[in-house]
């Protein structure tokens, strides 16, 4: 079972945080724009040369027009009204750019995931050894379990890449010779991408794969069986 | 359509019939002239050229995307495209683009007869131009062009990952066209702060000049570090330095070097198409610009912020994210001048009467795509949402929205405004409107379905079937090819007016500045008079002269010279020959170039030698607004801001160098032991000491006009910088022999480092050294020393002192380690 991308509700942790976030930005950003271009068209319309409308032109050819238009006040208005806005988002925001930059640290639960990415492939390394290279072209099956914290530690072994998995807003480098890290967890089981998101070369479209989320207890006995 | 008919002989203006300017119009004007506004004309049919191609590469790719797992292009096609598009129209087109019209307007919007230095103007266009040739050339060499995405990123351009000689040429020509670009930056300065007519202040220029000034403030720092990262890059590519490879995190290395110039050059294709529409609609709508000088002080901070936002290109990079937030931060306050000034460019129409005619609804549309693109933007600004969208077509949504929608648009409603002045045509409304309405339509039809593709990855060739992505992706490629094509009645429009159109007089919109003042097309040189501004009036006072003899002190085609273009063929033919020499060819290629290169650089230094080339308008004038800049010639002025610039190109290496330093304990990598790796840095430091004071001395005779101080001072200097090199090149080959040679560069960053710094400070010398000589001649053989001599000897001098402390500073900075 493929889910589809256009999926809009959360399927991970991480995700359920972003999605929140990403509504509140949402309804600013159509409520803000739809007003600005709403009074922009308003203002087009309302002043274009009709009958019984006087036309204005302050403009005199080789006069320089008055510098001293406007109110400052005005301007004042729209730097703290845009500064409410971006700082308002911007303090919102802060936690949640915490909570999923900062991985968790180890408890006994947790699964470290090692990644490698290379021309074009991933490479998953479980803790048990187990390793396993995919891509569009040579899948290979790999299974995660659901409800466990995950923390992938990425790296590259040639050029630049970008560890991506969009259903859970998982998203980090993969430099040659830098370990970075990431994490979620997920909390429905499903089919799921992982997508290289930096150009690699030839055959950066390949480098994607599917992820198979299942319950922890068919996990364990997926992975003892490797 | 006309808007009204003004008096051409208002305030003195004579009005004379174009034919009687229409000095040499030949191929030979075209291919000699210095003029501000013939070159204007080239740079915007070259860059309309570029805009055409690099949409079609555009087209194809959207043709690919149209199914999933389409077969159209083949992943090494679509990389190509994807990586050209993105530098062509980031580098090549929309700038170039928006300093066509900078070209023609500016000089005469500020009251000069034509730019400080019209030869270099010329320089600028034709290196513009060959280097859009020899990047584009890279599709004919084996392994085709450069593929490696428009940020370039590292390692993956690195040779060992993209071997194709075709993206030799276009980094070559990518250094080429940052050169024009610090050549036409120094131009424009000089030309703003000296060259305004009397009585101009600065806040009374027209808002598209300030936002030029602007703009140049940050391609002056911005565009030295991009040549200096490509010249960092092709030296790794063809000798094999590693100091971007390095596992010290080269590829972080990269990402900060190209960033630094990246975030500022967005604000820098931006503010121009800003300036454009503020003054368009003012015009408009018949009312001057609201608080003009609040939206000039958001020009200001919104400059002085584009240098500190860079980092969010890089929230994934793994950085501390105490950085992250820093440039979050930063990037929601950048936001604020931001929207201040598209907000400002808005309340402007207000309580005005606007006139709908095509530059205006321009305005109008670029504003909507600013509002979609930067509300998109936000949410970009934010580290956690990021992890969403970084490298997602979100991100592409976004800024096609800035850049082809506000910046296009903005540019395009400057094209349509200044038309009838440019040809003394005016264009077909018609058409104008049926342009503006299908690229309108299709902006919107082509990206708004971006933003529902918001998780699909970028630069992918192809996708798989069963994502959603599908329908998206055909809405997209449908708006492309309407916004595309809808481009075509601009070409139609510009030709069959150019051509067929009603004649315009000088001032058919009834505007203000001063290029609507003089009859359309302008004069060879601008004004009949001399433009001085009283009070609140633009007036141009009659020469004293009678007319004849002030056209016969500017004789027609006074200001054609071969040189700007051959010096520029010279450069494209030896880089060619040097791309063509690494796909395999002998090196005869690259020796005629070298040729014609001296040849020319020769004849420009023989024309100076004997004064032929007489400045348009010689400094010192007294009918010029110079202020704050009164006590400064415009050699001087031009040599800080290229010195400004060079500031920023051993910055570049001192961090790429210091980065290496730092890094190299953790990674374990060693140079040699510093005493036995540089035996002679006594000795160079203490010559390149001496050298600044003999080059003291040649500056103070300068000015005191005495010949044999300067002949000696330079000789000296010269004599000194000879020592240095020889000095430097035992070093090297004394590393060598301890086998630290080139060769040893694939396996040492450091060493890299090294060799690469002292490749560029050797080739800064050789530079300085040239002209060093030229002048020594030019004074030994009793040419006078006239105010322009002693003016460029004393900036030889603060140029040279940089070469000095940069030669110190980057040699010290490896004997830390």
């Amino acid at each position: 079972m493929i889910e589809s991308k256009l999926m809009l509700e959360a399927v991970s942790v991480t995700s359920a945080r972003w999605w929140s976030l990403f509504y509140l930005y949402l309804a600013v950003a159509l409520a803000a724009s739809a007003f600005f271009v709403i009074w922009i068209i308003y203002l087009v319309v309302s002043t274009r040369p009709r009958k019984g409308r006087p036309e204005t032109n302050q403009i005199k050819p080789g006069v320089i027009p008055s510098s001293t238009r406007g109110n400052a006040k005005v301007v004042l208005y729209l730097v703290v009204f845009l500064a409410i806005v971006f700082y308002g988002l911007f303090f919102y925001t802060l936690p949640t750019s915490y909570y999923l930059k900062n991985v968790p640290s180890n408890t006994n639960g947790d699964l470290n995931i090692t990644v490698y990415a290379a021309q074009w492939t991933w490479t998953f390394k479980y803790p048990n050894g187990y390793n396993v290279t995919t891509n569009a072209l040579h899948p290979s099956t790999i299974r995660f379990p659901t409800n466990t914290t995950i923390v992938f530690k990425v790296t590259s072994e040639d050029v630049m890449h970008e560890f991506s998995i969009p259903a859970f807003d998982v998203k980090v480098d993969a430099y040659p010779g830098v370990w970075n890290s990431a994490w979620t967890e997920v909390t429905v089981p499903g089919t799921y991408q992982v997508f290289c998101t930096e150009l690699c070369g030839i055959q950066h479209a390949d480098m994607w794969s599917y992820m198979q989320f299942v319950n922890q207890s068919s996990f364990q006995t997926w992975i003892s069986s490797h | 359509m006309q808007g009204k008919r003004v008096d051409d002989n208002l305030m003195g203006f004579k009005t004379k019939s174009s034919q009687e300017y229409n000095y040499v119009n030949s191929v030979k004007r075209w291919l000699f002239t210095t003029n501000h506004k013939d070159i204007g004309i080239l740079y915007l049919v070259t860059s309309l050229v570029v805009f055409f191609i690099a949409g079609s590469l555009a087209l194809m790719m959207r043709t690919q995307l149209f199914y999933p797992e389409n077969t159209f292009l083949s992943s090494y096609y679509y990389n190509q495209f994807v990586t050209t598009h993105g530098i062509l129209m980031v580098f090549f087109f929309i700038s170039a683009f928006a300093f066509a019209l900078a070209n023609y307007v500016v000089p005469i919007q500020i009251g000069a007869k034509d730019m400080a230095f019209p030869r270099l103007n010329a320089l600028s266009y034709w290196l513009y131009l060959f280097s859009a040739i020899l990047f584009i050339s890279g599709f004919f060499f084996t392994g085709g062009n450069i593929a490696g995405g428009w940020y370039i990123y590292q390692p993956l351009n690195q040779v060992q990952y993209s071997p194709q000689v075709g993206e030799d040429a276009a980094i070559l020509g990518l250094i080429m066209l940052s050169s024009s670009v610090i050549v036409s930056t120094a131009n424009f300065a000089v030309t703003i702060a000296l060259k305004r007519a009397k009585g101009y202040k600065w806040l009374d220029l027209p808002m598209f000049t300030i936002s030029i000034m602007f703009t140049i403030m940050m391609m002056w720092m911005a565009f030295p570090v991009v040549a200096t990262d490509l010249v960092l890059l092709f030296i790794g590519r063809v000798l094999g330095s590693t100091v971007l490879l390095s596992p010290a995190g080269g590829a972080l290395l990269w990402q900060q070097l190209f960033w630094f110039f990246g975030h500022p050059e967005v604000y820098i294709v931006f503010l121009p198409a800003l300036g454009i529409m503020y003054d368009v609609s003012s015009h408009f709508s018949g009312m001057p610009i609201y608080t003009k000088k609040f939206m000039i002080g958001a020009f200001a901070v919104e400059t002085l912020l584009s240098l500190t936002v860079y980092m969010h290109h890089m929230f994934m990079t793994g950085t501390n994210l105490f950085w992250l937030t820093i440039s979050n931060i930063n990037t929601m306050a950048i936001g604020i001048p931001a929207g201040v000034l598209v907000l400002g460019e808005v309340i402007t129409k207000v309580k005005g009467t606007f006139r709908p005619e095509t530059p205006a609804l321009f305005t109008v549309g670029g504003v909507i795509a600013f509002i979609i693109g930067g509300a998109s933007g936000i949410f970009l600004a934010s580290v956690a949402l990021d992890s969403g969208f970084n490298g997602d077509y979100w991100v592409v949504a976004h800024f096609h929205y800035i850049f082809a929608g506000t910046i296009l648009f903005g540019i395009y409603s400057g094209l349509y405004f200044w038309f009838p002045k440019i040809t003394g045509k005016m264009y077909s409304e018609k058409l104008g409107r049926v342009h503006f309405i299908s690229s309108f339509i299709g902006l919107n039809l082509l990206y708004f379905p971006m933003f529902i593709l918001y998780d699909m990855p970028r630069r992918y060739y192809t996708y798989p079937a069963g994502l959603g992505w599908t329908l998206p992706n055909q809405i997209a490629t449908i708006g492309a090819f309407i916004f595309g094509f809808s481009q075509l009645f601009l070409i139609a429009n510009l030709i069959y007016s150019t051509v067929k159109g009603p004649a315009a007089n000088g001032n058919p919109w009834g505007a203000w500045s001063y290029e609507w003042l003089i009859p359309s097309p302008p004069p060879e040189f601008n004004f009949e008079g001399t433009p001085m501004v009283k009070g609140n009036l633009l007036m141009v006072i009659p020469p004293v002269q009678t007319p004849h003899a002030v056209s016969h002190e500017h004789a027609s085609g006074a200001h054609l010279s071969p040189w700007p273009m051959l010096v520029s063929l010279g450069a494209f033919v030896t880089l060619l020959g040097i791309s063509l020499y690494i796909e395999g060819f002998n090196n005869y290629v690259m020796a005629l170039g070298l040729m014609i290169f001296i040849i020319a650089v020769l004849g420009w230094m023989v024309d100076d030698y004997y004064d032929a080339f007489p400045s348009v308008e010689p400094d010192g004038d007294l009918n010029k607004e110079t202020w704050p800049f009164s006590q400064m010639d415009s050699r001087k002025v031009g040599m800080w801001i290229f010195l400004t610039g060079d500031i920023f190109v051993f910055l570049t290496l001192l961090a790429a160098s210091t980065f290496l330093v730092l890094q190299a304990p953790v990674f374990n990598i060693k140079l040699i032991d510093p005493i036995e790796a540089f035996p002679n840095f006594a000795v160079s430091s203490l010559v390149l000491i001496g050298s600044v004071g003999s080059m003291y001395s040649a500056s103070r005779g300068a000015k005191n006009g005495n010949k044999h101080a300067v002949f000696g001072g330079l000789v000296l200097t010269v004599i000194f910088a000879a020592i240095y090199i020889i000095a430097t090149l035992s070093d090297w080959s004394q590393l060598a022999d301890a086998g630290y040679g080139f060769s040893k560069m694939s396996v040492n960053p450091l060493l890299s480092a090294f060799y690469d710094a002292g490749i560029v400070h050797i080739a800064h010398i050789v530079a300085a050294v040239s002209v060093m000589i030229y002048f020594a001649v030019k004074a030994v053989t009793g040419r006078p020393l006239t105010r322009t001599v002693s003016s460029s000897i004393s900036s030889l001098f603060y140029f040279w002192v940089l070469i000095a402390i940069a030669g110190i500073a980057l040699t010290g900075t490896f004997t830390m380690v």
